[in-house]
């Protein structure tokens, strides 16, 4: 038989499956789950634990419901009251509702894209591995009832040694860090991956919606995240050393955490619902039998959502006392958010006015996000209202709003994608019609529960207490409040029990149930680790829809890379904007380095738990040498040159081109250290102008020769790593420009040591404690930077560089640049005050 | 990556203008300068944020491809239109209570 | 009024979602979806600048202004007859002082006249509380080292009910106050100091 096609690759089909299958698999029986790199692997594995958060988390929302069923409930008592609810909204917020969008994007993007693994492997499952043991932490704490109990936004002084002397508040500050390191992991792999590792010939304009949503997300939790993990490190160090940045008599201030949590807290409801929006914006279409109405007007409406939510974060404070002015500028920003949110709607009616739609049960779940999330959505710009706030703040009816739109926001389309998906994942079709029964369940429990809180609210009833008097005539509410809420429960469960037996019957399904156009059904299903035989070449947004024969293409081998190389675990990298192939990516295979080091990784921030000081430097130091190991077995010693990749194509490999996998990694990774540094800068600008107790007793005094050895360090440095790469180029040594760098860095450390030499008690002012922090900001990064260039030094001497192999030093000339620039803000911060006084 | 400039960086200017303008307003209530500054500064933010709007619109800077361009386009005014927006409250308001 | 608006969006936008449905849902299901780049653009023209741009902005504009408006004149701006009293929340009681009667001081009990504009200086000796009563005022927070006003005016003599609105830990479901607004004879009764 004569093939049509062009490129036929040598091997066939089948075999072509065994190997891949082969190069790919994870290791066989229990090693597998820690070995695993396998971003299929890992989604599952987030996805489960997720969900498994979402049922603890349920449970305690029925103890709550329970206790206020009825008036002075004996059922308990305010202390453990207070851990319930407290956990109820840590639990759903940080190990729930973003671990959920981290496991679908990771088990997604890549199969969405048409990529077989994400950018960073290793670096997924370290972020997993973190997420479990942070959120161990929280559950231990949870069973043995020392949680944190001063509610999920943790306001000091209440959360501080003040109000919570005990380790509950500790629980919640070293725990919820640990876990924000997943999501910081998971937001550098997603955007790189989106930018980089998509099919050829997928342009920006070409991009599936989803991937959108996923960018900007992924994007925010870049920039939202780093404020809370700023406050929750000032907070443990008031907390564990009595560094004051919060205690108004030392110069601190309550209000700095309001700032930087509410930085944070008002984008990630975004954070949460702008993935959902991006499912259904795949699913609805789909549905509907057609393709989403205004693409390009959606992209322009989720980019706005996401910068302009960050300009309404004082909108959760307006009865703090901020002037009117203040709050009228997140007023007005605060309703403009309802633009770009009012067009995503409007373009899903639109595509469902256009299209055909067919009521399958995830149109169901479409329709009841439809019904709430307007509702939800319609008290938002209530609550936006400055008059009106201040009489609903902090009542039921805000408790009503929130659920309004994270459950309607959020779990809806999520149960939507459940049934989209769940063929995907099981390669099963739907036994019994459960489903159907449980989504009237939920939807009527739901709005049952939380339609008349919002009236119950405007009664006057508070959030966050534990009982209430007879006779206030919220008794009849709040008691078909709760049992409606389980009948959500039982609906819940009937979901679970639908997706057990779904997974537990054998009957197979067909490949592309829904007849959609995307690329992740272009495949096997369930997928097998590889994702796609070979890579296909794009040409429109609906890849498939175009070209239904594609999957059984690309398994014979018509993509490219479909011929398996020396054992590679290989995908391709394009350009950004125009979706041109440009490089060859290799994939490190199985390994248990990812969960060994988010174990040590843990030891720090168990050592700061139980106050074990002593293991924190070992467990660093652990952790350095760890990363050393996970660096060093990349790259190669020799230069490759241009590999075969299909259909007559030559790439370098990626570690060959200038701006390697590593080096995209590095950017965002800095864009979210910079926002850090941005915040305790803001930080200390916000005490110093609004903290009573200022000026402190002493401005510290700056010494003018270690100056002037930071600013040679902030000169020599990057001067020293450019020379390096130039001599390089030129085929020459780089070893004079690498040392002229390692004395420039130490230059910088030298510096920065004297910011907390010359304030010797950091817990006299808060103005001592912030320099501190800067100090030791600027300290940390170059140290780094040392560390970095000790590791170039050595792998200069191995021939790990050369002039087509430019990638690593490029990567650590960034991290060399970016330590000499915080270090000389940091210095301007700490000093200026003390020599213009 | 320019690309994704183009189309986040308009809206990043409004943010950066939006905080710094809350931070002046701040300033201005706790050293007691004129609030006229606020409008002021106001005016400048405007103005500041027509520049890309102007920039992205001509070959030299815009974006080629027509959807990056089209996109970045409605982005830029987005931003112009949140600036007018979102500061208008610095002209008619009481400053300090 | 803000509800009424409120429910009429919601159902505006139920009646777009059902019919829809309504639409489409007779036609032949076998015909091809619509994917015609023409009829494309009309859609997005009638759904995207005719419903979503104008709608909105209309509608938004109205809300905030008309909450601005609101906002300045619930500010405390100086104002003859001006009744100063002061509030010390802390875990969990309420202490009430009243500058013009040096020396005065009531625990859980608010005394202000009727009928003149109240000024009431928020602030907490720990942890943050919050000062509400929800007939009389919105919220304001008190907060360490702050000094938060409120201003308030109350019509009619009577017991208003307080309590306070921010979450400070076991004690907070009853975390109360009492506001006893007086009438003429009865607040000079109570600044003459015969009255509890």
């Amino acid at each position: 038989m004569v093939c049509l096609c062009r490129w036929v690759s040598p091997v066939n089909a089948l075999r072509r499956h065994r190997e891949l299958s082969r190069i790919w698999a994870s290791d066989p029986g229990w090693r597998g789950w820690f070995t695993t790199v396998n971003h299929t692997d890992i989604g599952r594995m987030f996805l489960a634990v997720a969900v498994v958060f979402f049922f603890i988390g349920g449970i305690l929302a029925m103890l709550i419901r329970a206790q206020l069923a009825s008036p002075r409930s004996p059922f308990m008592g305010p202390e453990i009251y207070n851990q319930i609810f407290t956990m109820h909204g840590t639990i759903m917020m940080f190990l729930f509702a973003i671990p959920l969008f981290e496991g679908l994007a990771v088990y997604f993007l890549p199969k969405l894209l048409g990529a077989r693994d994400l950018a960073f492997p290793r670096l997924t499952a370290y972020g997993f591995w973190c997420y479990v043991f942070g959120g161990s932490m929280l559950l231990f704490a949870l069973l043995a009832g020392i949680a944190p109990d001063s509610g999920w936004f943790m306001y000091p002084p209440l959360s501080s040694t003040l109000g919570s002397p005990g380790i509950n508040s500790d629980f919640w500050l070293i725990g919820i860090t640990f876990v924000e390191i997943s999501a910081i992991c998971a937001a550098v792999e997603i955007t790189v991956s989106i930018l980089r590792y998509r099919a050829a010939g997928m342009s920006l304009s070409r991009m599936p919606i989803f991937a959108w949503y996923a960018l900007v997300a992924s994007l925010m939790i870049l920039t939202g995240f780093p404020p809370l993990i700023l406050g929750s490190v000032l907070l443990e160090l008031e907390r564990a050393f009595g560094m004051p940045f919060f205690q108004v008599e030392h110069g601190g201030d309550s209000l700095l955490w309001q700032h930087l949590f509410w930085l944070f807290g008002h984008p990630e409801v975004y954070i949460i619902f702008l993935p959902a929006a991006g499912v259904i914006s795949t699913i609805l279409p789909v549905m509907a039998r057609t393709t989403l109405l205004g693409y390009g007007w959606v992209v322009v409406g989720a980019i706005s959502l996401g910068v302009l939510s960050f300009g309404i974060w004082v909108h959760h404070m307006f009865a703090t006392g901020i002037p009117h002015m203040a709050l009228a500028f997140f007023s007005a920003a605060s309703t403009l958010v309802a633009v770009p949110m009012g067009l995503q709607v409007f373009a899903w009616l639109g595509t469902i006015w256009k299209g055909r739609p067919q009521m399958h049960l995830p149109m169901l779940w479409i329709v009841g996000f439809f019904a709430t999330f307007v509702i939800g959505g319609l008290t938002g710009v209530m609550v936006a209202v400055v008059p009106f706030n201040w009489q609903v703040h902090d009542t039921a009816f805000v408790t009503a709003h929130m659920h309004y739109v994270l459950v309607g926001g959020f779990v809806f389309p999520m149960l939507a994608a459940l049934y989209y998906w769940m063929p995907h994942l099981t390669g099963r079709k739907r036994f019994f019609k459960l489903g159907e029964t449980a989504f009237w369940l939920v939807f009527i429990g739901f709005h049952g529960t939380f339609l008349l809180m919002h009236w119950v609210g405007l009664l006057g009833q508070r959030r966050r207490i534990d009982t209430y008097d007879a006779g206030s005539g919220w008794e009849v509410i709040n008691l078909i409040s709760s049992v409606f809420s389980f009948v959500m429960a039982i609906g819940f469960a009937l979901i679970l029990i639908d997706v057990i037996i779904h997974t537990v019957i054998r009957s197979r399904g067909p490949r592309n149930p829904w007849g959609a156009g995307s690329l992740e059904w272009a495949m096997p299903i369930p997928p097998p680790p590889y994702n796609f035989a070979s890579l296909p070449e794009v040409t429109s947004r609906d890849a498939l829809a175009k070209s239904p024969g594609l999957a059984l293409g690309l398994a014979k081998g018509e993509g490219y890379l479909g011929t398996p190389r020396d054992g590679l675990r290989e995908t391709l990298t394009v350009d950004t904007a125009t979706g041109q192939p440009n490089g060859i990516v290799v994939f490190p295979k199985n390994t248990a380095l990812p969960i060994v080091m988010a174990f040590v990784t843990g030891g720090i921030f168990l050592g700061m738990l139980i106050k074990a000081y002593w293991l924190v430097p070992l467990a660093a130091s652990g952790v350095v040498a760890l990363s050393l190991r996970w660096v060093w077995g990349l790259g190669h010693r020799r230069d490759q040159g241009l590999q075969d990749a299909g259909r007559g194509l030559m790439l370098p490999f990626a570690s060959e081109t200038a701006d390697p996998p590593g080096w995209w990694g590095s950017v965002f990774l800095l864009i979210a250290n910079a926002t850090f540094f941005g915040c305790l800068l803001f930080g200390y600008a916000f005490l110093w102008t609004v903290a009573p107790n200022w000026p402190p007793p002493k401005w510290a005094v700056a010494d003018v020769r270690w100056l002037g050895v930071a600013f040679a360090g902030a000169l020599i440095g990057p001067l020293g790593i450019r020379w390096a790469i130039l001599s390089l180029r030129r085929d020459g040594s780089p070893l004079p420009g690498l040392l002229a760098t390692l004395v420039g860095v130490v230059g910088l450390g030298a510096g920065a040591a004297t910011i907390p030499l010359s304030l010797p008690d950091p817990t006299r002012h808060a103005y001592d404690a912030t320099a501190w922090v800067i100090g030791g900001y600027g300290l940390f990064h170059a140290a780094l930077a040392v560390l970095m260039m000790c590791f170039l030094i050595a792998r200069s001497a191995a021939g790990f560089l050369s002039a087509r192999r430019l990638g690593e030093a490029r990567i650590v000339r960034l991290w060399v640049d970016y330590a000499a620039l915080v270090t000389l803000a940091a210095l301007a911060a700490a000093f200026a005050p003390g020599i213009l006084s | 990556m320019t690309d994704i400039l183009r189309l986040f960086g308009p809206l990043v200017l409004w943010l950066a203008s939006f905080s710094a303008i809350y931070g002046l307003h701040g300033a201005i209530c706790a050293q007691g300068w004129d609030r006229s500054l606020l409008v002021m500064a106001w005016g400048i933010a405007v103005a500041v944020q027509a520049a890309p709007l102007l920039l992205l619109s001509t070959e030299r800077f815009g974006a080629r491809a027509g959807f990056v361009r089209r996109a970045s386009l409605a982005l830029a005014t987005v931003s112009l239109v949140a600036v007018i927006w979102t500061l208008a409250p610095a002209a008619f308001l009481s400053a300090c209570v | 009024m803000l509800l009424a608006g409120a429910v009429a969006i919601f159902v505006l936008v139920m009646v777009l979602l059902l019919l829809a449905f309504r639409a489409r849902g007779a036609d032949d299901p076998a015909e091809s979806p619509a994917t015609d780049p023409k009829e494309d653009s009309r859609h997005e023209r009638r759904w995207i600048i005719g419903l979503w741009l104008v709608f909105p902005f209309a509608v938004l504009s109205t809300l905030l202004a008309y909450g601005l408006t609101i906002g300045e004149r619930l500010l405390p701006r100086p104002v003859p007859d001006l009744v100063t009293v002061e509030a010390e929340a802390r875990q969990w009681a309420w202490r009430f002082a009243y500058p013009g009667l040096p020396g005065r001081e009531t625990e859980g009990v608010l005394h202000i006249p009727a009928g003149r504009p109240v000024d009431v200086r928020i602030t907490t000796l720990d942890v943050i509380h919050s000062f509400w009563v929800p007939r009389l005022a919105g919220k304001l927070d008190a907060i360490p080292g702050h000094v938060n006003v409120l201003r308030l005016e109350a019509d009619a003599p009577g017991n208003y009910a307080g309590v306070s609105a921010e979450f400070s830990g076991a004690g907070y479901a009853d975390h109360r106050f009492t506001v006893t607004v007086h009438d003429a004879a009865g607040w000079s009764a109570f600044v003459a100091g015969s009255a509890p």
